[in-house]
């Protein structure tokens, strides 16, 4: 067998998992609302870039988890009914299972969008674009929970590439936060410094506000390194405890 | 070029865009007078209305979305909180998708949910309710709904009057900007159109992008016309340059 069916075999597999994964995140960032309507099967395979079979047997399973409902009839489809909770034992689990290469890669994207969408945030957004990032940070520290806390400072990072006025920029920074937010929340521990948190993500806006590219670039890669290196470090000691 | 024949030129590329959009400020002009309609059926009754008193605005705001020249993803009213008897905030809103689908978007009200979706704050409801006047938003990145760079028109809706909420259109700005630029390629210099933040929303020259926001500073160097949307207090500004649009840069 040639080596790359093994490859598109092993994509594919992963596949359904992180449909289920980008979806119940997008639900858990507030981005789908409860007692939505997912839009018609097709469409919305089309939307993520998946096969349809791999959609369907994705939405099965977030069926069996209670997380969506199907209803039938004319005003029928796919609902969303409960946000998911991920226990701390599973993301253990989950960063256990990432390679230190992945990590890395991840890191790589997550610089590069991060800092693409500063740089360009500062060069094109206006006093809606400001408003909305002090709104984040504003919520960040009037969140009452991990969760809340989590799902303030996901949509922050959102919000700078929607700024940037890039529709690829977002969706590839939803991706990330969908695929990485809840261990990078996990890495804070469990008493975060929001105030710290705060005073980071005001320097970016403050460096957006003044037009000022290359600062925001350097203090959006900056936070992205440092958030990383916590979940790396996390992971190394999850390793060593399972010794 | 004469200033006569550039003053046509110009008045000619004003009225081509209200052609592009007329048709939707006309299909929110029908929703909104709809929506008046049931308002006052309800004060006659004596009551305010109910959520399924809505139910008949579908029509009108499929109509809506099956204007062929433009892709609109979704349309229909926001209103104001307190306005509906069984309900704080709310939205009737259909969405149209890729396959002339519609289905009706249903989204969290609940203030103190995860997922509340505040439009209070948006601008395409904010500045209608502040100035009682139509507003065009955008181009923004829709990111609650559909993952795209959208135009948002919307008119605001009066029960005498009170404000009691917005009928809005979300139009994609992909599908609008072949019209602009049709138009923006019959100037001979390099030309942008700009909203009314500033932000370009088509141009005849690579010098400038869609999403891009020019600063009056930079403004100053171009020669600025302002193109008024459907006899509406709304502009958005032509900016012309020095250079042939065909000179690179």
């Amino acid at each position: 067998m040639p080596a790359t069916s093994h490859l598109i075999r092993f994509k594919q597999e992963g596949k359904t998992e992180s449909v289920i994964r980008h979806l119940e995140e997008m639900i858990a960032l507030g981005l789908l609302a409860q007692g939505e309507q997912l839009p018609r099967e097709p469409i919305l395979a089309a939307r993520l870039g998946v096969a349809p079979v791999t959609l369907r047997d994705a939405l099965a399973v977030l069926r069996t988890r209670g997380v969506i409902e199907t209803r039938r009839g004319r005003s029928g489809g796919s609902f969303i009914c409960a946000a998911p909770q991920s226990s701390v034992q599973a993301l253990y689990t989950r960063l256990r299972g990432f390679s230190a290469l992945e990590l890395r890669d991840y890191t790589d994207e997550h610089v590069a969008i991060a800092a693409a969408a500063a740089e360009l945030a500062a060069q094109r957004a206006g006093p809606d674009e400001h408003e909305r990032l002090q709104m984040l940070i504003d919520a960040l520290g009037a969140a009452g929970d991990a969760r809340e806390q989590r799902q303030a400072d996901a949509r922050f990072h959102i919000e700078i590439a929607v700024a940037a006025q890039s529709v690829r920029l977002t969706h590839s920074e939803v991706r990330l936060q969908a695929e990485l937010g809840e261990l990078l929340w996990l890495a804070y521990g469990a008493e975060p410094d929001i105030p710290a948190m705060q005073r980071e993500h005001s320097a970016i806006v403050e460096a957006i506000k003044a037009n000022d590219s290359a600062l925001a670039v350097a203090l959006a890669r900056a936070h992205v390194i440092k958030e990383m290196r916590k979940l790396t470090s996390l992971r190394l000691e999850q390793i060593a405890q399972l010794e | 070029m004469s200033d006569e024949a550039d003053r046509a030129e110009f008045a000619e590329f004003a009225s081509n865009i209200n052609v592009a959009i007329g048709n939707i400020f006309d299909g929110l002009g029908v929703l909104s007078a709809q929506v008046a309609c049931i308002w006052k059926q309800a004060r006659t009754a004596g009551g305010r209305p109910r959520l399924r008193d809505l139910g008949c605005l579908e029509a009108d705001a499929v109509r809506l979305l099956g204007i062929k020249s433009l892709r609109i993803h979704g349309a229909g009213v926001v209103l104001a909180p307190g306005e509906i008897a069984d309900a704080d905030m709310h939205i009737e809103w259909w969405c149209g998708e890729s396959d002339h689908s519609v289905h009706p978007l249903k989204l969290d009200f609940n203030r103190r949910s995860d997922s509340f979706y505040n439009y209070l704050t948006m601008p395409w409801y904010s500045r209608v309710r502040d100035t009682g006047k139509p507003c065009v938003a955008g181009p923004f990145v829709d990111v609650n709904g559909t993952e795209e760079y959208i135009v948002a028109f919307s008119v605001p809706m009066f029960d005498g009057d009170r404000f009691i909420g917005v009928a809005a259109a979300d139009v994609s700005l992909e599908s609008l900007e072949p019209l602009l630029v049709r138009g923006l390629m019959r100037f001979p210099n390099e030309a942008v159109l700009l909203n009314a933040d500033g932000r370009v929303l088509a141009a005849n020259t690579p010098s400038w992008m869609a999403g891009d926001l020019v600063r009056p500073r930079e403004a100053s160097n171009y020669r600025c016309g302002v193109v008024g949307l459907n006899a509406f207090p709304v502009y958005w500004t032509v900016m012309q340059g020095q250079s042939p649009r065909n000179s690179m840069v």
